[in-house]
């Protein structure tokens, strides 16, 4: 279908996302042997995005064949995240140093949402790379369909879990990236009271989970726990500068909570003493947001038509807060605004990746764009 | 003196203030969340009841049994997502009911074994659909050692059998949907009081009358000259009616 789309007789490069209804194994190896063992490179997700189409079932798989004279993909996986993200960043450096060009455009990346350390691992990267600019990264957290148990990594036809699979992006092209939420403060502030890495221990003095009884139901915090947690982004306070576009707060998601201590964990690290905001999703903000990331293309590309795109949508904006039909148009109206006969690829994800303000980032509740022209 | 105590005092005031606001924002957002969450629920309602017509229409469209069954599977698989599904019908001699056809998630080997399996009509775990009831649930947790071998014999862990035959009458055959415990948490769960079961009742209702409808139409065709059957299939009731009397 992919190759029949493209009109081309054979891929160069592929990219794969699939929801985890499917045997992961299987369907990567098909993929893989049907292009006849051209690289690959994606990871499992809550649902795909292709085109303006989204499915949000446990059965779905989104596919993009590349072929192409100007754009050059070189891929690879690391594994290891639990254990040590930093070494894993250190890894990645490593491969793709000797690969990195005058015309390296950007690094796609697809880590294990459920145990990657976004910032050691980037941090020890770029400091192992040591570049006088920015590599951009772009991609998104591998997840499961809200089962929060196991997601996956492709590498060619290997799957893989702590892992992340990379993509490396080069040739006569450029990137226009673009990123925003669509959450408002509930006027309510707290204060981390203690943490340790990415896990907030105390909220306000209490354990975490005990401050979140004033947010959440007790059937929330057990059985809903996986949706009913996505209800309450916390937000942390931004620097005027990038408010405008980006919105006031960064946010993050409460990704797991341990019943034991009472803690949560967040996907980066938080500070003691830090203070943070209760959010909430708002759907005319993320309808504002989705028409200003188009204009943001937009404004970046000029008169250039996009030779693909990119999305990377929160799973937190899908099918738990907003209707299907209103999802489509949402999404069809950033295609009129961004190319209506543009490939374009994504999928919901439990943590999007992103450069905002010249730094590279992992967002939640946020949808990534990222335009090749 | 006074103006910093007034001031403090504003202060502590407008707090407060900010305070029962954000309490009523807060159980507004927990509101908003609940009519998500049941909203999505009546999305989901809508569109199986908008596929049930799809289905309905399907079934009007067509006179040959094996695409009535194949529309049923395709229904349980795709649209109320369930891992399996089989349909078995009376042998010839109606002591037992066989495979007819199936779909879903097997393995080849568990394919070929049960294209050929039967269920005796005298099977006891089966004994309630016999004396006509409606259908059989046997959820994950079910405690019933019968029920929970019968699903084993055809590699389901939890399943619905629902009888093809009307409420109070024999059933002309079976409908079997359900999930391996492998699989079942990408599933749609067979849970008695589900969405999923309601629309596998409703769907195994349509696919009676039609099954009924081919039966007789059937049958009539060893007793009735074709030229009428073909008149019966393009005619109205009107014209029908006509010709009769």
């Amino acid at each position: 279908m992919a190759l029949k789309t493209g009109g081309i007789g054979k891929a160069d490069f592929v990219f794969m996302f699939s929801s985890v209804g499917y045997d992961q194994k299987t369907i990567v190896k098909y993929v893989y042997d049907f292009f006849g063992g051209a690289p690959l490179c994606g990871c499992s997700a809550e649902g795909t995005i292709a085109g303006w189409e989204t499915d949000e079932s446990n059965f779905s798989v989104v596919v993009m064949a590349i072929r192409s004279d100007e754009l050059r993909f070189t891929n690879g996986i690391v594994g290891g995240l639990k254990l040590n993200s930093a070494e894993a960043g250190r890894a990645v450096a490593g491969s793709i140093r000797d690969r990195l060009n005058a015309d390296t455009a950007g690094l796609f990346l697809f880590p294990d949402a459920l145990t990657i350390n976004f910032e050691r691992f980037k941090t020890a990267m770029e400091t192992e790379l040591n570049l006088d600019h920015l590599l951009p990264l772009f991609g998104g957290l591998a997840s499961d369909n809200w089962q929060w148990k196991q997601t996956y990594q492709y590498c060619n036809d290997q799957v893989t879990s702590d892992s992340a699979a990379w993509a490396l992006l080069s040739g006569n092209l450029q990137i226009a990236g673009a990123v925003n939420h669509g959450c408002v403060s509930l006027g309510v502030s707290h204060k981390i009271t203690r943490s340790e890495g990415n896990v907030i221990y105390e909220i306000d003095g209490k354990p975490s989970v005990e401050t979140l009884r004033k947010y959440l139901s007790e059937a929330e915090l057990t059985k809903g726990w996986g949706t009913s947690n996505m209800q309450f982004p916390l937000g942390f306070k931004l620097p005027d500068s990038v408010t405008e576009d980006y919105g006031q707060f960064f946010l993050r998601a409460m990704m797991s909570k341990d019943d034991q201590t009472g803690a949560v964990t967040v996907p980066t690290e938080v500070s003691q003493d830090e203070t943070f905001y209760m959010t909430r999703r708002d759907y005319g903000l993320m309808a504002n947001g989705i028409n200003r990331l188009g204009h943001q293309i937009k404004q970046q590309i000029g008169d250039k038509q996009p030779k693909l795109v990119f999305q990377f949508e929160c799973c937190g904006r899908g099918k738990v807060f907003i209707r299907e039909e209103q999802q489509s148009a949402l999404l069809k109206s950033l295609h009129e605004t961004v190319g209506s006969d543009v490939p374009w690829l994504g999928f919901f994800t439990y943590g999007e990746i992103g450069p905002l303000a010249g730094i590279n980032q992992v967002h939640n509740y946020t949808c990534v764009m990222a335009a090749i022209y | 003196m006074d103006t910093t105590a007034d001031t403090e005092k504003g202060i502590a005031e407008l707090q407060k203030e900010n305070q029962q606001l954000a309490e009523q924002v807060r159980r507004l957002v927990a509101a908003e969340n609940e009519l998500y969450r049941i909203q999505s629920k009546l999305d989901l309602k809508l569109r199986l009841y908008r596929q049930l017509y799809e289905v309905s229409n399907q079934f009007n469209a067509t006179f040959d049994l094996d695409e009535v069954l194949q529309i049923v599977i395709q229904f349980v698989l795709y649209e109320l997502n369930f891992e399996r599904c089989l349909v078995l019908l009376p042998t010839l001699e109606g002591k037992a009911f066989q495979v007819q056809a199936l779909d879903g998630y097997y393995t080849d080997g568990e394919q070929e074994a049960l294209s050929k399996f039967q269920l005796s009509a005298t099977e006891p775990a089966l004994l309630p659909l016999i004396t006509k009831a409606e259908r059989i649930i046997c959820p994950a947790n079910c405690d019933q050692e019968a029920l929970r071998e019968l699903g084993h014999r055809f590699h389901m862990d939890e399943y619905a059998i629902l009888s093809l035959g009307g409420k109070g009458e024999e059933p002309i055959g079976l409908l079997i949907a359900g999930n391996s415990a492998e699989m079942a948490g990408n599933q749609e769960r067979v849970e008695a009081e589900g969405e999923a079961i309601i629309s596998l009742a409703n769907l195994a209702n349509q696919a009676t009358t039609i099954m009924k409808n081919l039966r007789f139409y059937q049958a009539s065709k060893r007793f009735v000259p074709e030229e009428f059957l073909e008149f019966f299939q393009k005619g109205s009731i009107v014209d029908i009616a006509l010709v009769i009397t």
